[in-house]
């Protein structure tokens, strides 16, 4: 899997930092606030709260710089692309250069770094999420949050634990389709050669096989979770608590700041 | 002595019209007991294990476990909590992310406070020899350490059965012997029932008792030492007898007078020695 290599997006990385120690829910939280009002307003002392807010959190939790910007290449394209594409696009303020079908504008300059910025610290948040947080505190921590939502029927802890079982699922899968491919090209198969629909065609071998296997786990999986007395989320006590501590409450009070800020910049 | 499962007058079928998958079944497990349930490939053995914790519920007759009739919906969380089961993939069986987090699985279902939780859930791991693997994740266990992950998770409940239902035949022989050590050593200090459903002869050699199920019908039962040394019975029932009984009924039919109660690897070992001394 070469090219999920240089994605970080999803992936824990254990450290011993205040922000790992922090609770999922308020970690969630956080990111939550963040990302609803990071684009409510474009004054620069909100972007520059922003960046200190992303700058310091960065450095809490203690993540190698030089794994960052390697995961982070990937997304780097994104954003540059998104950047020329504000750059060309927007036609406003003076001109800047003017190189013959080529005119940008300040506008264009003005607005492309600023999406670039946002998107960026975006990312950068998103990714600090699950680069601190094991998948486990994380479902336990959306659980949690989502609880509200029981009044109206939404069945929180299924969806959590749909959640789990997957992230559980996801290395075994990984594990039986590169034995899949093996055994098809023990059989002729050949997965790197002829045009790109004769390549998607040869998936189809793969896949098919993965379902099945898949169906069949899925089966045994709920044979032996009802053996085990498993009943819905009812009665059920939890092997892991959350704990809520002065920390959570103080990072979750900065961002209702910041987002404070930026409401008051943008319609003061 | 108590019975902590008795089957009486079994029948069933997955429905109407359909073909008797298990037919008239008698039986009982007194407490303490190893009992195999030996039976070739499509013998209905793990379809019988399914009735002993109400995953399935008998055509005709009943089941009564740990003193609760199957029958009666209500006990089925009761019932489910006392005979814990062990499954044959040991990828399918476990549901949580970690090791800690499977061994909770049950004790969650069963609602059990945090603190005793807690406490079982680690004193169950040590006993199964998976101190230190506690926040592993499942994929990077061997075969015999992901068994013992689900005997450990089986064990956190305090069960009086445990049921292994063909837990060993997907494991190395390491991980076999791994796993077989430890069910006798939870069989000895807990006193648990155990009963376990396979189609290996040599794991059925350290049984108390074996029954012998052929075609959804039990036909032989018996210790293992009356039912494994008959290879011309056993095989009526497409199995064969364990490779020690089978050379040492070879070695008779050429004239070596090797000793007739010859059962196990070691027995056929001294036999052997005994036999080039006097020869």
């Amino acid at each position: 899997m070469i090219m999920f290599d240089n994605v970080i997006i999803g992936q824990y990385v254990p450290r011993d930092s205040v922000i790992h120690k922090m609770d999922p829910r308020a970690k969630l939280l956080v990111l939550l606030i963040f990302i609803v009002f990071l684009f409510t307003s474009r004054h620069p002392v909100v972007l520059a709260f922003a960046v200190v807010l992303t700058g310091t959190a960065f450095l809490l939790s203690k993540i190698p710089v030089r794994y960052f910007i390697k995961g982070m290449r990937f997304i780097a394209i994104l954003i540059f692309f998104t950047f020329l594409l504000h750059l060309f696009m927007t036609r406003e303020g003076t001109i800047v250069v003017e190189w013959s079908w080529l005119t940008i504008y300040s506008g264009g300059l003005i607005e492309g770094s600023f999406i670039a910025l946002r998107l960026f610290l975006l990312i950068l948040m998103a990714s600090l999420l699950t680069l601190t947080t094991t998948p486990i505190d994380l479902t336990d921590g959306m659980e949690m949050l989502m609880k509200p939502l029981k009044i109206v029927r939404v069945p929180t802890h299924e969806l959590a634990l749909m959640m789990s079982i997957a992230l559980r699922f996801i290395p075994t899968l990984l594990g039986e389709t590169s034995k899949i491919v093996k055994a098809q090209m023990a059989r002729g198969a050949n997965f790197s050669k002829g045009s790109l629909w004769t390549r998607l065609k040869s998936l189809i071998p793969i896949l098919i096989p993965l379902f099945v296997q898949s169906f069949k786990r899925a089966e045994d999986l709920a044979i032996a979770m009802e053996a085990r007395g498993y009943g819905g989320g009812e009665g059920r006590t939890k092997f892991r608590l959350l704990s809520w501590r002065k920390m959570d409450s103080l990072a979750v009070g900065l961002f209702i700041v910041f987002a404070m800020l930026t409401v008051v910049f943008r319609f003061v | 002595m108590t019975n902590e499962l008795s089957v009486e007058h079994l029948h069933f079928r997955y429905h109407e019209q359909a073909p008797y998958v298990l037919k008239d079944i008698w039986l009982t497990v007194p407490t303490g007991e190893w009992l195999t349930i030996l039976g070739h490939n499509g013998s209905g053995k793990s379809t019988l294990a399914k009735f002993f914790n109400a995953l399935l519920v008998p055509t005709e007759g009943g089941v009564i476990s740990c003193g609760m009739d199957t029958k009666d919906e209500h006990q089925w969380t009761n019932i489910r909590r006392q005979v814990a089961m062990v499954f044959q993939n040991p990828d399918n069986q476990i549901v949580a992310p970690t090791v800690e987090d499977d061994v909770a699985f049950g004790l969650e279902n069963a609602g059990i406070p945090y603190d005793e939780m807690r406490e079982r859930v680690y004193s169950s791991i040590e006993r199964l020899g998976l101190k230190g693997l506690e926040t592993q994740e499942p994929h990077s266990l061997s075969g015999g350490q992901k068994q013992r992950v689900a005997l450990a998770g089986a064990l956190a409940l305090k069960p009086r059965i445990i049921v292994l239902d063909e837990a060993t035949s997907m494991l190395d022989p390491t991980g076999k012997k791994e796993v077989l050590a430890m069910v006798q050593k939870l069989k000895e200090e807990e006193n648990i029932t155990i009963i376990s459903i396979t189609h290996d002869v040599s794991e059925a050699m350290i049984a108390d008792r074996i029954v012998v199920l052929n075609e959804g019908q039990l036909v032989l039962e018996g210790t293992p030492r009356e039912i494994l040394k008959d290879d011309e019975t056993l095989k009526k029932s497409s199995l064969s007898a364990p490779f020690s009984v089978q050379v040492a009924n070879e070695l008779r039919k050429h004239h070596v007078a090797i000793a007739d109660d010859v059962f196990s690897e070691e027995e056929l070992i001294n036999a052997l020695c005994t036999y080039k001394q006097t020869n």
